[in-house]
């Protein structure tokens, strides 16, 4: 288990000094800065789908969730609610559709492939049908200031949205390994049976699970909207793959039971700057893909040598 | 008949006002192409373009891109007798310039059903970008008696049939802002390739005719996107001494363009002088440049949206953009039908037109002070129109 943990994280700086010494520029300070950026949006995102593939679970509705957040956060902003607010509302929007998609898979016994696939296209059409396609609003300048690679955090020289990255990653750790949630999250993940029988309370992990993932969705969305400078209900759409990448190439298994953030979080680091090595190099976006695919299947090879928790014991 | 008369009056404006210009060429030109070698058309391609009056030919450059050009399928059409029923086949709804061109539409409409030319308010479908429902949605309606249709088609070819079956019944299928195939429809839109160039073009100048520029493409795959790179490519290689040293898919999406210049920056430390958007980058690319630290390029504009002005006010820098807002779009393509349905015949089934420009001189007329970087508007052209009456009476021969 441990040696696959250090694949991720031996191969982020090792990709990191090939690109130097390949790429002139690529480990100036403003370069490495943007990078932490873009890469903040993808780990972000990508705390839910962790956390629902340790279930054994997927939400496919990350990119609608931060849609919703995004245009929600413009509009809601824009007609004048004060911005704190409007975070805590979205977030609350956002957390209690997460509940019902958790909530409908225990109960309805359905995958959460299904269960959430569903909800994007509610999620979206309610969108559409809310905003009436007006992207209308605006948001507030040091929410724009919060995802500036040139922003600070009073006397750390990052922005804003990279220190909420790196301590959401450690609080969300901190809850995998020390906390009853962290406990109840394994045990269904590797097998939902035992867990019902040792009195673990599945449907209600199985809620607080996909309200979290849909939560972090949100503040993905809500930093995107200070990114663009304004509202698009597809704006999510990169984040379905590349959320599902980043678990995969980290290393958390697709069966559940088995893996962490902590690995998410290299995978992350991992594919940003494999795609900016790419593009360093000039290739376009279709190679870039390929690449990726490539990365996950090489990756893929190392990790899948170990079998499921669940027949390990 | 009132609504003859009202023609018979139009036409007397018309003429009054087309003899007070002195020519149609009065679709003054910002940025001229004058001695920049384009795509060059095939003997076929060339064929087809002696179909239109040689004034409009060099608007046609690059067409084969995009579109294809055909006689007028309704040639031998008899109008039908107003009031008339007014349709719009829509694929999406779902963003500002689908928007702002459904309420033109409307209000197209509502204005011809108070002078009794119109039978009724406009009857609207949205098929979501699924095409077998356009399609299905598009028969709906030539059952339903609609004189005239506007369609948005998400596809060039998945609607022919319907179309077909549409102008064998007398209906006219106007598509707007996107080229079929099909050789009955009637297709209005502007020339990617020729809109493209002149960004480019402008880009070029504005750096000096040398440097190091970049390009920003659209969604890959799409006809619009290839018609534009290609332009801006056969542009750029007008100056040996531009460098193009890469290019950035945004897919016309603000927070991709600006992840991926990001990137592209952080991978490129050389100096960039230029970039050449395809369409709702600039803002981005520009703030992706602010937030790196390095120094602003120049950028053209392509739809005109209101953030793009509202920055270039602020940061007081060079502007140049086309406009290509909804509501101008679909009232060209409301003027076609309404021409058409007053007997005036176009001379090709494809009628492709230049955009209107932004330049220094006139983006006061286009700018309000209630523009921000954040906008999610487009600026529409003072009068309204993408083309004057005069420049589109080219396209047209009198029934």
């Amino acid at each position: 288990m441990s040696k696959s943990v250090l694949v991720a994280y031996a191969m982020v700086p090792l990709l990191f000094i090939l690109s130097m010494v390949m790429i002139p520029g690529f480990g100036s300070w403003p370069s490495i800065v943007s990078l932490l950026v873009i890469a903040s949006f993808l780990g972000i995102a990508s705390i839910g789908q962790t956390l629902t593939v340790l279930l054994g679970g997927i939400d496919l509705s990350i990119p609608a969730i931060i849609g919703l957040a995004n245009v929600l956060t413009v509009r809601w902003y824009g007609a004048g609610i004060p911005f704190p607010l409007v975070v805590l509302m979205v977030i609350a929007v956002s957390m209690a559709i997460g509940a019902t998609s958790g909530i409908l898979s225990r109960v309805l016994n359905a995958h959460p492939l299904l269960v959430t696939l569903a909800a994007s296209f509610m999620i979206l059409g309610a969108v559409l049908v809310y905003t009436e396609g007006q992207t209308i609003g605006t948001v507030p300048d040091y929410l724009m200031a919060a995802v500036s690679p040139a922003g600070r955090t009073g006397p750390i020289p990052f922005p804003p949205i990279v220190v909420v990255w790196f301590a959401l990653t450690l609080l969300v750790v901190a809850i995998e390994q020390r906390s009853l949630l962290g406990r109840y999250l394994f045990a269904t993940g590797a097998n939902e049976r035992s867990a019902r029988l040792a009195l673990v309370p599945v449907t209600l992990v199985w809620a607080a699970t996909f309200a979290v993932s849909a939560g972090c969705a949100a503040i993905a969305g809500i930093l995107l909207a200070g990114f663009s400078g304004g509202a698009d209900a597809n704006v999510g759409q990169p984040y379905l793959f590349q959320t599902v990448a980043a678990v995969v190439v980290g290393g958390t298994a697709l069966l559940g039971g088995s893996g962490s953030y902590g690995r998410t979080f290299a995978g992350t680091l991992l594919i940003t700057e494999l795609t900016t090595f790419l593009i360093g190099l000039g290739f376009s976006e279709r190679i870039q893909q390929m690449m990726l695919g490539l990365l996950i299947i090489l990756l893929v090879a190392l990790y899948g040598r170990e079998s499921h928790v669940r027949s390990q014991i | 008949m009132s609504w003859r008369l009202l023609t018979l009056a139009g036409a007397f404006a018309t003429a009054l006002v087309t003899t007070a210009l002195p020519s149609a060429a009065a679709e003054k030109s910002a940025v001229s192409l004058e001695g920049i070698e384009l795509a060059k058309p095939t003997a076929e391609q060339a064929e087809a373009l002696n179909l239109l009056p040689e004034s409009l030919q060099p608007y046609y450059v690059g067409y084969w891109l995009l579109a294809e050009i055909g006689k007028n399928p309704y040639a031998g059409w008899t109008p039908p007798e107003g009031p008339w029923k007014f349709c719009y086949n829509d694929s999406y709804q779902g963003n500002s310039w689908r928007q702002a061109a459904l309420d033109k539409y409307k209000a197209l409409v509502a204005d011809y059903k108070e002078k009794g030319l119109a039978s009724e308010d406009l009857v609207v479908t949205n098929s979501n970008n699924d095409i077998n429902v356009q399609l299905s949605q598009l028969n709906n309606l030539v059952r339903e008696g609609c004189n005239v249709i506007l369609s948005i088609p998400s596809s060039p070819t998945g609607l022919c049939s319907g179309i077909k079956d549409a102008h064998d019944k007398g209906v006219l299928v106007v598509t707007v802002e996107s080229p079929v195939t099909c050789p009955e429809a009637i297709n209005v839109g502007f020339n990617e390739y020729f809109v493209a160039a002149k960004t480019a073009k402008w880009v070029a100048d504005a750096i000096g005719g040398k440097g190091n520029v970049f390009l920003i493409n659209g969604i890959p795959g799409l006809a619009p996107t290839l018609a534009r790179h290609q332009a801006a490519l056969d542009v750029l290689g007008n100056f040996p001494d531009i460098n193009v040293v890469g290019e950035v898919e945004g897919q016309w999406t603000p927070s991709t363009v600006k992840t991926n210049t990001l990137k592209f920056l952080a991978t490129h430390p050389q100096q960039i002088d230029g970039v050449v958007d395809s369409g709702l980058g600039a803002v981005s690319a520009w703030q992706a440049f602010e937030q790196s630290g390095r120094p602003l390029p120049k950028i053209n504009g392509f739809v005109g949206e209101c953030s793009y002005l509202a920055y270039v006010k602020e940061k007081d820098i060079p502007v140049y953009s086309t406009s290509q807002g909804g509501a101008a779009a679909v009232w060209t393509g409301f003027d076609v039908a309404t021409r058409m349905l007053n007997g005036e015949k176009p001379v090709v089934s494809t009628l492709l037109m230049p955009l209107p420009e932004i330049t220094p001189e006139n983006v006061d007329d286009w700018y309000t002070p209630d523009m921000t970087v954040q906008s999610s508007c487009f600026a529409d052209p003072p009068d309204g129109r993408r083309v004057s009456p005069e420049f589109l009476d080219q396209y047209f021969t009198k029934g």
